[in-house]
């Protein structure tokens, strides 16, 4: 389980609410099936769960935080967020780690923020 | 420097006193002066921002404003679009704000474009200012000015806003980031946030946003280097807190061109490091060097010290930021190499993770010193 807090900010917060930061524990992503070891003896080791990362995030807030207009943050699960929409990893464009690829960490701040255009 | 054409001119007694406060400001001074007066900025929508950016810069002493909008004033607009009185409801906001500049400063040359800007005329129009203020309220026309201010390299100052929050950049300066950034497909429709005419918004907010777009106006044509450039500045007028966010210019960084060989990328599970010792490098290098680019991610200190004498210094920490990957490293394999291996191991997983066809060589600069020696290898003389 990894804790991240999520920031919403350009009217991103009013799909959740109207909250600008919630606290969203991920749980983890599906482990690599294990190999199996023939023979009986010493069952295998369990595998190790294969770290958090962004797009698990994406998918999950548009599925269990977003309460209105989830395509207005992503149109689809795997999509991505939609265009326009900033994401900041702890402050950091997530283009420098990876986008969707990024792996998460507990305690990491992920931002989310739509560009405005009203004038 | 923008457009700093000609000498000096001469300066009347009213203009001396009338800037008198910035010509008393070392910053500015009497040069300061003349590039504002020199300067031809175009607004593109005499709004909610275009207002107090508009009068701030007639203020101020730009010498050429060109203002785009075929709007006519309502009363709904007086909340927040400050050029407009009761008495002008009714009437164009092109007009009514060229009456208003000149009433601020009758010396300013003010050019009206009762239309709406559209990829038409952009072109046209941008074509004959220096700085275009974007304070236009849809993604249409803000897309219109980002793609002309590319094609004519015009600087984009972007301002926008939202019920108590705005947001500020300069896009298109020296080559940095555009607005475009950040809507990479053609899509738009709106995201989350609706117009202000529909969704609401503090009518001084774009009194603080339209004014920092005029800022970052000055400040460029004066020559300050401090430019939100590759930064996107947010103020929330709720908590009367500024943010700023460091953005990258992803036309690069998004967009390499199609590598022949894919490797995995570091989210891959299959994910290994392609690496190669010294000694294979050498003999690749011997082979057929110019199939290769040798990338020193070491710093530029270092790298004037010594360095492979086929190598192209990227130091580390520029990578992220630099805009010109793909010119380096095009379609052809790039070795990296640092000291002995941290660096490499970053700048291998950066490239890499942005498809770029990369391998490490293991141990760096000392192995290949310790193990191939001086050969190829350029080392600075201190005689």
């Amino acid at each position: 389980m990894t804790r991240v807090t999520v920031r919403f900010a350009g009217g991103l917060e009013l799909l959740v609410g109207g909250r600008k930061r919630v606290d969203v524990h991920l749980p983890p992503a599906p482990s690599a099936t294990a190999v199996g070891v023939g023979g009986g003896g010493a069952p295998p080791p369990p595998p190790a769960p294969a770290p958090a990362v962004v797009g698990d995030l994406i998918a999950h807030v548009r599925a269990e935080v977003i309460t209105e207009r989830h395509d207005a943050f992503a149109t689809a699960a795997d999509a991505g967020v939609r265009p326009g929409i900033l994401v900041l990893i702890n402050d950091v464009d997530w283009e420098l780690e990876g986008t969707t690829a990024a792996a998460l960490a507990d305690g990491d701040v992920v931002s989310f923020i739509s560009t405005l255009h009203g004038g | 420097m923008l457009n700093f054409r000609a000498k000096y001119t001469t300066y009347s007694l009213e203009e001396y006193t009338r800037y008198s406060k910035h010509l008393i400001l070392p910053q500015i001074q009497l040069e300061g002066q003349e590039r504002l007066k020199k300067s031809r900025i175009l607004c593109v929508g005499a709004g909610g921002l275009g207002s107090p950016a508009l009068i701030y810069l007639a203020a101020s002493g730009i010498g050429t404003i060109g203002i785009v909008d075929n709007d006519i004033i309502d009363i709904s607009n007086l909340q927040r679009q400050i050029l407009y009185t009761t008495n002008d409801i009714g009437l164009s906001k092109a007009c009514i704000a060229e009456k208003k500049i000149l009433e601020i400063n009758p010396k300013c040359n003010v050019q009206l474009f009762n239309t709406r800007l559209s990829s038409s005329n952009a072109i046209e129009i941008i074509r004959e200012y220096d700085i275009i203020i974007d304070g236009t309220d849809n993604f249409q026309t803000r897309y219109v000015i980002s793609d002309s201010c590319l094609e004519l390299n015009k600087i984009h100052i972007y301002g926008a806003i939202f019920q108590f929050e705005g947001q500020v950049s300069t896009f298109n300066y020296q080559g940095g980031p555009k607005y475009r950034d950040f809507h990479n497909s053609i899509e738009i429709e709106n995201t989350a946030e609706d117009t202000c005419s529909n969704a609401g918004v503090l009518g001084l907010l774009p009194g603080i946003i339209g004014t920092l777009q005029a800022t970052e106006a000055i400040k460029i044509i004066l020559g300050y280097k401090s430019i939100l450039s590759g930064i996107i500045l947010k103020y929330n007028a709720m908590t009367l807190s500024f943010e700023k966010f460091k953005i990258v210019h992803t036309q690069f960084i998004l967009s390499p061109p199609e590598r022949k060989v894919e490797e995995p990328g570091v989210g891959d599970k299959s994910y290994s490091m392609q690496e190669i010792d010294v000694t294979e490098f050498q003999n690749k290098l011997c082979r057929n060097s110019l199939k290769y680019i040798v990338l020193d991610v070491r710093s530029s200190e270092e790298y004037k010290e010594s360095h492979l004498d086929q190598a192209i210094n990227l130091p580390l920490g520029d990578m992220k930021k630099e805009y010109y990957l793909d010119l380096h490293l095009q379609d052809k394999i790039s070795f990296i190499y640092c000291s002995l291996d941290s660096r490499s191991i970053f700048a291998y997983n950066f490239l890499k993770r942005h498809k770029f066809n990369v391998i490490r060589v293991k141990g760096g600069l000392n192995s290949w010193k310790n193990i191939i020696g001086n050969k190829k290898l350029y080392v600075k003389s201190f005689s």
